[in-house]
């Protein structure tokens, strides 16, 4: 897979993608050697982790960690902070989007992003909100019967059709918060990534809409690659596959990543002693 | 107030502390700061329904329909005419002055808060300074450059407020552009959307109702304004003109044209003209509101 940069790749209107994801190099992600900068700051040093196609991989880690950070770094969005730069590579589908000529809006095909705070586009609707980024990213299909369609599937993977498919034109904001969230679940999806990113995506949530959210990912995680960042070890645990443990040494110190493991060995047996201080609780 | 429940052990801990007035002390600060202020709010209220009142009391008594479909009488002595053409005129020049400093201050506000830069950061100090300048200053200077080149005109009007109203668009787009969060440009960046693409299409829509208060503020500032017309549009005290490359007279002209003499008839214009500059400032403020407000409110 190399059409990154090639921005006339086939989509088909309404129909699926042209590749099947979760098997395929589509949504895979190579960092090697990552060091992530806020001006003179590291973020973090010295990352290298290969997040697998078709799985669910949580980065865990105390607050400072950078975890974040190197989830910001997967599509490039780390670089639309003033000041902020990187080394090293980070290769989605093959081609490293730190290249110069591959730019974040090229990046999106292949990897949405859910962020910690729900944030539907206020002066859209529902419809409108899921269909931003077909009417006005790179693809530009601005109307037609298949824009229904998207709504609709959309809407449909992200579990709140039934709920909202009677006032697709009230305003997005006008949902509760579980709701919004899914609503931007559902935008990313629109745009067909491969590869969703998700910031901590429950922790503005109550814990029902947390479970929707969570049951969402495990619904999903056959068709997409998951990363997701969170702070809850439970959740981490109900839901990846994988977790990568980064730490940090102290306020100001750059964060590194400490282990990668299937989630289940990471927990029950892991082989880093920060990892065994953080997951039995002895600090974070 | 309530009295404190005598169980609470709280309470009677601060009242050990505080000794026996510790309670009443409180509750006297509490009574006279509540008066201070309510007089304060009162008294800023007063001022303004002052103006207001006055204006209204004394516009009334000559204010009626043929005031709008009237001129000045060619005698400032006589009684009767209306402001026609001065409510006509204000339209149009502060028409204009709007249509040339919005686009240039919203696009002013868009550099400096959306893309920034050292440019961009000079262009939001000069406009902070211009917020300062004297309007005459500003009326003079476009009399200088403009109207010794082609005279007196509603087009060297409206330049003149549009450069008055220029800064304030600006500082009021930027504000309301900085308080579009960045999670709403970090998702459209997520969705591949550009970021021209996401100024036009999310900030400035999240933003537009803010957008479009600042600007009715600066156009009830533009209506206002009298010296720097007396420098470039002139006025035309006899007739409605239309025609923006002739000299037109406003609102506030005729005012102060009605206001200076010492005919009582005139004296009576004027003030119905104030009343009917402050009325027109408060329809368009209101169907500004009501727009924004629509606007906020997604249709599909």
């Amino acid at each position: 897979m190399s059409n990154l940069t090639d921005s006339t790749s086939p989509v088909v209107p309404g129909g699926q993608r042209s590749t099947t994801p979760g098997s395929t190099e589509a949504g895979r992600i190579e960092v090697s050697g990552l060091t992530a900068r806020y001006g003179k700051h590291e973020a973090f040093t010295d990352v290298s982790i290969a997040i697998e196609p078709g799985q669910v991989t949580a980065l865990i880690g105390p607050s400072g960690c950078g975890k974040s950070t190197l989830l910001r770094c997967l599509n490039g969005l780390h670089m639309t902070v003033p000041r902020a730069s990187v080394t090293g590579t980070v290769r989605v589908a093959g081609v490293d989007i730190y290249r110069s000529d591959v730019s974040l809006v090229h990046v999106s095909r292949y990897v949405g992003m859910v962020f910690q705070r729900p944030n539907p586009f206020p002066t859209m609707s529902i419809a409108q909100n899921v269909t931003a980024g077909l009417r006005f990213g790179p693809r530009r299909r601005r109307r037609g019967p298949w824009l229904e369609e998207v709504v609709e599937r959309s809407l449909r993977q992200a579990g709140m059709w039934e709920e909202v498919k009677d006032r697709l034109h009230k305003p997005g904001g006008s949902l509760s918060g579980g709701q919004q969230q899914r609503l931007c679940i559902a935008r990313s999806l629109a745009v067909e990534p491969h590869i969703l990113l998700m910031d901590e995506p429950c922790s503005a949530l109550d814990p029902v809409s947390t479970l929707v959210i969570e049951g969402l990912i495990t619904e999903l995680k056959n068709d997409y690659t998951f990363v997701i960042v969170t702070h809850n070890m439970q959740q981490a645990e109900r839901v990846s596959d994988v977790t990568a443990f980064m730490t940090v040494n102290g306020p100001g110190q750059p964060g590194q990543l400490v282990e990668v493991a299937s989630t289940k060995e990471l927990f029950s047996n892991p082989s880093q002693p920060a990892t065994v201080d953080y997951v039995t609780g002895k600090v974070g | 107030m309530l009295a404190p429940p005598r169980a609470d052990p709280t309470e009677q801990v601060l009242q050990s502390r505080g000794g026996d007035d510790g309670q009443s002390g409180r509750h006297v600060k509490d009574v006279a700061m509540t008066v201070l202020l309510a007089v304060v709010m009162l008294a800023t209220l007063a001022v303004l329904g002052w103006v207001l009142v006055y204006v209204a009391a004394q516009g009334l008594k000559y204010l009626g329909p043929t005031f709008f479909t009237q001129n000045p009488p060619g005698n400032p002595s006589q009684a009767g005419g209306g402001f026609e053409n001065g409510i006509i005129g204000s339209l149009i020049i502060v028409g204009m002055a709007t249509l040339f400093s919005v686009p240039i201050g919203v696009a002013a506000a868009v550099a400096i808060i959306e893309y920034g830069g050292r440019f961009a950061a000079a262009t939001g100090f000069v406009a902070d300074v211009l917020v300062g300048l004297p309007s005459i200053v500003i009326g003079a200077f476009v009399y200088v450059l403009w109207v010794t080149r082609f005279g007196f005109s509603g087009v060297a009007g409206s330049i003149a407020l549009a450069i008055i109203m220029l800064p304030l668009i600006v500082r009021a787009t930027a504000e309301m552009l900085r308080l579009v969060p960045v999670a709403l440009r970090e998702a459209a960046a997520s969705l591949g959307i550009s970021r021209a693409r996401t100024i036009v299409s999310v900030v400035l829509p999240s933003a537009r109702a803010g957008i479009t208060t600042g600007v009715m503020l600066a156009v009830a500032r533009a209506m206002g304004e009298t010296a720097p017309l007396l420098l470039t549009a002139l006025g035309n005290q006899l007739f409605v003109v239309t025609n923006p490359t002739k000299p037109i007279s406003t609102l506030s002209l005729e005012i102060f044209n009605n206001a200076i003499t010492g005919f009582q008839a005139a004296q009576a214009r004027a003030w119905a003209g104030a009343l009917t500059l402050i009325l027109i400032v408060l329809i368009l403020f209101v169907a500004a509101r009501l727009i924004g407000w629509r606007l906020a409110v997604t249709r599909s």
